[in-house]
């Protein structure tokens, strides 16, 4: 194969990208870049001019925001709608207190015990957005936060403009949500699904030729509070990390965003996320916490008994 | 006419031609914000048609409100992708379609892994 590849540090994670063909790698970069670059200003909960900052900032006042914002948030209602609210982007303030309220790479590991009332996340209908003043508004108390979403949206939106740049085949990968568009190689693009997307072994690989692929999960984004172990995928209805019998949920779909989608809403249904899959015939490969794998939607089977990885036990 | 008068006259002759002059610019002045005014609800309420075609209908609540400023927009232009390979825009997907599966399930493949989906 003659393509090219590249791999950097963006929105707190890795990035990677493929190319079908080494003299695209350039023009893609920057189609990756740009997009990347303007995600973060919009969305970030880690910036204090991001407009999601701005708008949590300043609730109960409408708040203009860039395009981005705009169309992110409407990819985070969508997420909402469809899953009757299982995928919700005002879990903000309940991730915030539970203590992932910074970069995760300088969230405190281990902590004294918290003393925080969990409830029911205000909710998606909370949220005004005015498309021609470009403005959003939320009311007091509610805080955003669309990272079961935005990060998926800027896959989707960069692999479609390294393409539309190019003319090559296109996998971008943000933090383990992936891209994919143009011609694929002929065997399709190889993948590893895991528990940790920067992981070198386990899991397994699998081909895709088009669309997205996600997988969430409980073990990365984790920490210690008192000796209560929590982690960053919210259960909208309850404002608590979701109890879920699954570690990691891998969802293959028609674009990255409906992968990341439906791979958070598995985390969180639980034991409902096999009948919800397959209703919707998502292919999708489930992990318990005893490594045990169970498939779904087509995709191919797999007996292996999933060892996690070393580095996020 | 004694030259006083004439020059009364005059100026009496130039004081009307101005009053005219100016009554008759205020008018088409007028006239002219009205053409305007006529035109530009269009092209916002064409506006508003865009967003609520590319995007879901505002959620509940939604009112006109004071917006300040617009910051300059920041999102990069892009053409729309190639429809038969590239993801569903999200930009145009319908605001209560459910996840897609994608066109070809994935595949078993002997092949090395060139990228990896996990948890991040």
């Amino acid at each position: 194969m003659t393509g090219g590849e590249f791999t950097f540090s963006a929105l707190g994670t890795t990035a990677i990208l493929l190319v079908t063909e080494r003299d695209a790698l350039a023009s893609a970069r920057e189609a990756l870049e740009a997009e990347i670059a303007a995600i973060d200003r919009a969305c970030s909960r880690f910036r204090d001019d991001s407009d999601l900052m701005r708008v949590n900032a300043n609730a109960g006042d409408a708040v203009a925001v860039s395009s981005c914002c705009i169309e992110a948030l409407h990819v985070a209602l969508r997420a909402a709608r469809v899953t009757d609210g299982i995928v919700d982007p005002t879990i903000g303030r309940a991730v915030r207190v539970l203590g992932y309220d910074r970069d995760f790479d300088i969230v405190e590991r281990n902590g004294p015990p918290l003393r925080v009332r969990a409830e029911r996340v205000p909710g998606w209908h909370t949220i005004e957005i005015d498309d021609v003043t470009r403005t959003v508004r939320v009311p007091q108390g509610v805080e955003l936060d669309v990272g079961a979403t935005a990060k998926a949206l800027c896959a989707d939106r960069a692999a479609a403009a390294a393409y539309d740049a190019t003319g090559a085949g296109v996998v971008v990968g943000l933090g383990g949500d992936i891209a994919i568009t143009g011609p694929a190689p002929e065997s399709g693009w190889p993948i590893r699904v895991t528990d940790d997307h920067t992981a070198h072994e386990g899991g397994q690989t699998i081909a895709l030729r088009a669309g997205g692929l996600a997988t969430s999960g409980t073990t990365r984004r984790t920490w210690v509070r008192g000796e209560v172990r929590l982690h960053h995928l919210i259960d909208p209805r309850t404002g608590a990390p979701a109890e879920s019998p699954w570690r990691t949920v891998s969802v293959a779909a028609a674009s990255c965003v409906d992968a990341n989608i439906a791979s958070t809403a598995a985390i969180v249904l639980g034991n409902d996320a096999l009948a919800w899959l397959e209703e919707r015939q998502l292919p999708a490969r489930l992990v318990a916490y005893d490594g045990a794998v169970t498939v779904a939607g087509g995709w191919p089977a797999d007996d292996s008994v999933d060892s996690m990885d070393a580095a996020v036990r | 006419m004694h030259p006083t008068h004439r020059r009364d006259a005059g100026l009496r002759k130039v004081s009307t031609f101005t009053r005219r002059f100016t009554v008759g610019a205020v008018a088409l002045t007028g006239v002219f914000t009205a053409l305007v005014a006529r035109a530009q609800p269009a092209k916002h309420a064409r506006k508003a048609t865009l967003a609520a075609k590319s995007a879901p209908a505002p959620t509940v609540g939604t009112q006109a409100a004071t917006p300040g400023t617009l910051p300059p927009d920041t999102f990069p232009p892009t053409n729309t992708p190639n429809a038969s390979s590239a993801p569903a825009s999200p930009g145009t997907t319908p605001a209560t379609q459910a996840p897609q599966p994608p066109a070809q399930v994935p595949d078993t493949t002997p092949l090395p892994p060139q990228a990896s989906s996990g948890s991040s």
